[in-house]
């Protein structure tokens, strides 16, 4: 048995994932956090869709529960046209077409098994016969930018953090995914480290035609890679739009915030006025109406009393925010 | 803090309950009729069945649970085979004795297990630490019963220093705090202590060692804060774990002094269960089991609430 | 000698059984009063060492530091431990990365503020607690009677960082250490914490080294940037000159691979290779492996800083043409 390509079939107009009002709140009644509530957003075919927003917003969660790590309270994960759950797509079929590299290099790797083992876990597991499993992990070592006979027969920690990113990210793709979830996939690395790794997730990209949810705090490295940005706010969507439409014309005031919270890079003109005072609220007791209100610097009365549906600002931009208006075409 | 008490409470009354059941399951589990375990073989028909109908034996099982539970709280534990007499006036003074016994014991080794072990945890990799594993070791592996012995032919065979055997001069198993009964009870607290101090030394080495490593101890000595200063910090963050520990030790010396209290003829539940188990005395041994569980399920409550009380992240 | 701190030469090492690590290896620098210096470099560069080595807080058994180190006229190198835990918390004191492991987890907000003043000042309890809510005030935290009856875990992380912040000052220092102290929080709360940083460091006039990795975050409060490789500053000067004209190749490869606006579509300059072992340095230009303009020479020797004091000035006997940033 070989690895087959995975065929597309709905064309390229057809979303490759499609999450429909997902929501996903823990604990009992009395005190429930609504982690996530009410996400609905499309991942377009060979697009790399990029997730920000600060803790406790819900972006690790949406991972989560697009993978199927945790259940869903509500809401519909569809892939390629599909459903994906009983009487659709199989979640063990769904796990091979969409796989993960999370933020922890060293403990998302087993310690007692070598590289060349931990690539060639899942592949072994789909039948893949032993010598074509070998030739398969040397590949993508070799595709990740690691020398196969130096390093196949090492261990996790024999490592840099840089390096065990790469061995992850290579054993993402040893099922020929269509979709790889990026979370946090550089956040622990150095800075001249994380910029190999985000060239190497270019290449990748063209070289395996994949697309990318791509999770992040670093609003520059989510500029830098995404196609599109969706920012998160308290387990809601805030803003979704095209980077650099939503990058030179935020809508959303947490956007807005976010964007000026940035260091500026230029001694000359630093910052004087924090955007915004204050943490990030906790999920737990989520404030009435649009949940930016409290801390919005445009807060009007109505803000507290309704929330906002979205509003599209053009054709693929829309911000949750009563003050976003759609911008003549 | 009110709440916290209550809920904590709450949660062993299913352990409790289990316990019991276990205990009033123990008659049962014995092998042969149930009536066997309580009479004697020989007691005649009538009594057998004046009993069986006392004890409620004809009526299912659930019921008879509940009989047997109503009872129970109410101070009835039944009457010992061997003797005859009610159990409760006997296993109180037991109850008494191996207290006594093991609060002794627990004065010798919790304090110097804390000292040996905070020191050690202090100091990892140093020769004090490294002598403070070998004590700790020591003190787990030695077995009881033969450091007892050990101790009876030096202090009281050879040196003739300590009585060997009971809990007081005149012999009545009645304590009190004199210099007769505090001569008797110096070996057997020894021999009784050594494992809880050689588990608390190993127990504060390690956690002493962990908050040592911790970053707000970088942060406490930045701060220009002398020793004394540190020390303090480490003793809040210490105690909560170091108290569980050693109320489960407090629990294991009051079920465990078993062996112990058999080398030193002591008067206490440990020398009351070994003879009942070798005159098959079931009601004595589920009377004394089910005092001893109670006291165990008591004192992890009693630990539970004063680890709530030292941890503010607990008190939830 | 009027600087405030004066470091010359200095080296630490720790010492262990089987090896020994050379995590600074021969820095220089001054510190004048009411200057921000921002120390640059990725992790194993020696900048938290060097940034503890200034409170002698690194592990006191294994650590061997050489060289001149004097921070308000006291000679750390050589000062009594008695006198060291006096400086400390009192003309020194220190703020680190993670708020939450930091602080001590069963003790208040205030029983750690309070600590620190009666400690240093001898105050009563009542003043000292007097003192706590002032600073409370100073780091603005809000509702501060009932924040300094809370534990670390009952805050948030931004209010965390502010309570640290508020102990680091709470004798007034001349010098702030600040170990990456923004590195933990979210965007909106980092910017909060820089900008709430500076303006105490002005209004209190204090000096302040401040430990990063991020470049947009030491340009937003350094007056000097060091950058750091290897145990040494590769490359020194007025955060405007290191940022705009960066000398050593190292700087502008970390200048080159720093992700910011309007390098969409662009492939990312990067480092190749990764830092070398401190166990086992090589001689001459520590760089020099990964460096795209080495040569013979510069394996040779350790190349010196060029230029005096205060100005800008690299350890690089190529200095390429200046790259843009």
């Amino acid at each position: 048995m070989t690895l087959a390509p995975i065929p597309d079939r709905g064309g390229p107009a057809q979303p490759l994932l499609l999450v429909k009002d997902l929501s996903k709140h823990f604990g009992k009644s009395g005190s429930v956090v609504r982690a996530v509530d009410g996400v609905s957003f499309a991942i377009r075919k060979g697009e790399t869709l990029g997730i920000v927003g600060e803790s406790g917003c819900g972006k690790s969660t949406t991972s989560r529960l697009i993978m199927g790590l945790i259940d869903p309270t509500a809401g519909e994960v569809i892939f390629d046209g599909e459903h994906v759950g009983p009487g659709g797509l199989s979640v063990a079929e769904f796990r091979r077409q969409v796989q993960m590299v999370f933020q922890d290099s060293y403990a998302s790797l087993n310690p007692r098994l070598t590289i060349s083992e931990s690539i060639g876990f899942a592949p072994r597991v789909h039948g893949l016969s032993r010598e074509a499993t070998n030739a398969r992990v040397r590949d993508l070592l070799a595709a990740v930018g690691l020398e196969p006979d130096q390093f196949a027969q090492r261990y996790p920690h024999e490592l840099s953090g840089g390096q065990r990113q790469r061995v992850n990210i290579a054993r993402a793709l040893a099922l020929r995914p269509r979709l790889i979830i990026l979370d946090e996939p550089v956040s622990a690395l150095d800075k001249s480290v994380e910029a190999q790794v985000l060239n190497l997730l270019v290449d990748l990209k063209a070289e395996f035609g994949l697309s990318y949810l791509f999770i992040s705090h670093d609003l520059n490295v989510v500029q830098y890679i995404s196609d599109r940005v969706l920012v998160m706010y308290l387990g809601r969507v805030a803003e979704i739009g095209p980077v650099d439409d939503l990058y030179a014309h935020p809508s959303h005031p947490y956007t807005r915030a976010l964007l000026a919270s940035r260091p500026s890079m230029d001694p000359d003109h630093r910052r004087t006025t924090p955007p915004l005072t204050g943490d990030p609220p906790n999920p737990v007791n989520v404030p009435s109406g649009c949940r930016f209100h409290p801390r919005c610097a445009q807060v009007m009365p109505k803000c507290s009393a309704a929330e906002p549906e979205m509003v599209k600002i053009n054709a693929d931009h829309q911000a949750a925010c009563f003050l976003a208006e759609t911008v003549p075409a | 803090m009110i709440a916290t008490i209550f809920r904590r409470a709450l949660y062993s009354l299913p352990i409790a309950l289990a316990v019991s059941l276990f205990c009033f399951l123990l008659v049962h589990i014995a092998p042969g009729d149930p009536i066997n375990a309580i009479l004697p073989p020989d007691a005649p028909a009538d009594v057998v069945a004046q009993v069986k109908e006392a004890y409620g034996l004809d009526k299912p099982l659930p019921v008879q649970f509940g009989i047997w539970l109503f009872r129970v709280l109410h101070g009835d534990l039944g009457r010992s085979l061997a003797t005859g007499r009610d159990i409760w006036p006997d296993l109180h003074s037991a109850l008494a004795n191996t207290l006594v016994l093991a609060a002794a014991a627990a004065m010798i080794g919790f304090p110097l297990g804390t000292m040996f072990g905070s020191i050690a945890g202090a100091f990892r990799g140093s020769w004090i630490d490294r002598a403070a594993v070998v004590l700790a070791v020591a003190g787990v592996s030695v077995p009881h019963y033969w450091l007892g012995m050990v101790m009876v032919v030096i202090f009281s065979v050879l040196l003739n220093w300590l009585p060997s055997m009971g809990a007081s001069p005149d012999g009545s198993g009645v304590w009190a705090l004199d210099w007769g009964h505090l001569s008797h009870i110096v070996l057997p607290a020894i021999t009784l202590s050594v494992i809880p101090m050689g588990i608390v030394t190993r127990t504060l080495r390690g956690i002493v060692g962990d908050i040592l490593n911790q970053d707000f101890i970088t942060t406490l000595r930045g701060k220009g804060l002398r020793r004394g200063g540190l020390i303090a910090h480490v003793v809040k963050n210490a105690a909560p774990q170091a108290l569980a520990v050693m109320g489960l030790q407090l629990g294991y010396l009051m079920g465990g002094s078993i062996l112990v209290e058999t080398v030193f003829a002591w008067p206490g539940t440990g020398l009351l269960l070994n003879n009942a188990i070798f005159q098959r005395d079931i009601p004595v041994l589920q009377a004394t089991i089910l005092v001893l569980s109670m006291f165990f399920v008591g004192l992890n409550l009693a630990v539970d609430l004063a680890q709530a009380l030292l941890d503010p992240r607990m008190r939830r | 000698m009027s600087n405030l701190v004066h470091v010359r030469d200095l080296t630490v090492k720790f010492v262990s059984r089987d090896r020994t690590v050379h995590a600074v290896n021969g820095v220089d620098f001054d510190l004048d009063q009411g200057e921000v210096l921002c120390i640059l470099g990725e992790s194993g560069s020696g900048k938290s060492v060097t940034l503890r080595a200034l409170m002698r807080l690194n592990p006191p058994t294994r650590t061997v530091m050489t060289g001149t180190l004097n921070v308000g006229g006291q000679d750390i190198i050589t000062a009594s431990d008695r006198e060291i835990e006096s400086i400390r918390g009192r003309s020194v004191a220190m703020v680190f990365q993670e708020p939450m492991t930091a602080l001590d987890p069963v003790f208040t907000i205030g029983q750690q503020i309070r600590e620190t003043v009666i400690r240093h000042e001898g105050v009563s309890k009542a003043d000292a607690h007097k003192r706590a809510l002032e600073l409370l005030d100073l780091v603005q935290i809000p509702s501060a009677e009932r924040r300094l009856a809370a534990y670390p875990h009952e805050l948030s992380g931004g209010l965390r960082q502010r309570a640290m912040i508020a102990i680091a000052l709470s004798c007034r220092p001349k010098l702030l250490l600040a170990d990456e102290p923004t590195t933990a929080l979210d965007a909106t709360v980092q910017i909060q914490i820089l900008l709430l940083l500076r303006r105490l460091q002005r209004e209190l006039g204090m000096g302040v080294i401040f430990v990063t990795h991020d470049l947009g975050v030491a340009g937003e409060i350094a007056d000097r940037i060091a950058v750091m490789y290897a145990g040494r500053f590769v490359e020194e000067g007025a955060v405007r000159e290191v940022m705009r004209h960066a000398k050593h190749p190292y700087t502008q490869g970390l200048l080159g691979a720093t992700v910011h606006e309007g390098m969409r579509g662009k492939r990312l300059t990067t480092i190749i290779g990764s830092p070398p072992n401190l166990a086992n340095l090589p001689t001459g230009c520590a760089f020099a492996p990964r460096c795209p303009s080495a040569d013979a020479a510069c394996l040779e020797a350790v190349p010196g800083l060029d230029g005096a004091f205060g100005a800008h000035r690299a350890r690089c006997i190529h200095q390429p043409a200046e790259a843009m940033a």
